[in-house]
């Protein structure tokens, strides 16, 4: 039997890659598609009246704010800026783990006010549960880049997929809390 | 920090900036608006231009389709 040996350089596979994760992403639209569908569904635009207002603007103000330092370790990380790429990178997951806690403290008040037993309880608890378990996997992404990346010269301007690729599903993350955050709190 | 870094750095507050006045809008609407069609309707647009500037700007989706620089 023959062997086909088939020589794919790194430039090819970074560009592979990248069709890969948008990919991904357009499944996982599909998932929070869905997800925000049966809110409105199963709901409607009903939305009790103890909902933390405030608590939900600041819990999507941290993951905005989220977004700009990934996006600022990103940049740094392709130009070489390794002290610039460690800072903004540990913010990043700094703000997701708090931006966990604040969902924490909301899923603590929810128990009180609409238990998941209940209709708005249920699309409340599903749709953000799946979104912070999404938030947790990115947290721990970005620690494995910021462990890999620890060393200098680890990530370049000529090789930092890694970084580039977590950085961006750490965008889409919040891309879902986008349309997740109005259908939630706002529309009532 | 290079020129290339800082106007890209730059352009990350930009982006930041537009998605917090969006935001704070976002709120005003959901608050002022009694209308609850027109709520869904502006409160969706909304997102939409919120993920706008997300995916082009911090995503890059418009390089896709860009040869790749060597």
């Amino acid at each position: 039997m023959s062997t086909i040996h088939v020589h794919v350089d790194t430039h090819d596979r970074v560009a592979i890659n990248k069709v890969g994760i948008w990919l991904f992403f357009l499944g996982e639209t599909f998932l929070f598609g869905a997800l925000i569908s049966v809110c409105y569904y199963l709901q409607g635009v009903q939305r009790p009246d103890d909902l933390d207002q405030y608590l939900g603007l600041a819990i999507t103000g941290i993951l905005l704010l989220s977004s700009l330092t990934a996006y600022r370790a990103e940049v740094a990380a392709a130009h070489g800026d390794q002290p610039g790429f460690l800072r903004n990178l540990s913010v990043t997951i700094l703000l997701g783990l708090l931006f966990l806690v604040g969902v924490g403290w909301e899923w603590y008040e929810a128990f009180l006010h609409f238990p998941p037993s209940t209709g708005f309880g249920t699309v409340f608890f599903t749709t953000t549960g799946i979104h912070a378990f999404h938030v947790l996997t990115g947290v721990i992404a970005l620690l494995v880049v910021l462990f890999t990346g620890r060393h200098r010269g680890r990530f370049n301007s000529e090789s930092h997929w890694g970084v580039e690729g977590t950085v961006k599903y750490w965008h889409f993350v919040d891309v879902a809390w986008v349309f997740i955050y109005p259908t939630l709190y706002l529309v009532s | 920090m290079n020129s290339n870094q800082g106007k890209k750095n730059r352009r990350g507050f930009f982006v930041i900036g537009a998605l917090a006045v969006i935001t704070a809008v976002e709120f005003w609407v959901a608050v002022a608006f009694t209308d609850i069609t027109g709520l869904v309707v502006l409160l969706l647009a909304i997102a939409l231009v919120k993920c706008w500037f997300i995916v082009d700007y911090f995503m890059h989706i418009s390089r896709l389709w860009l040869p790749e620089e060597n």
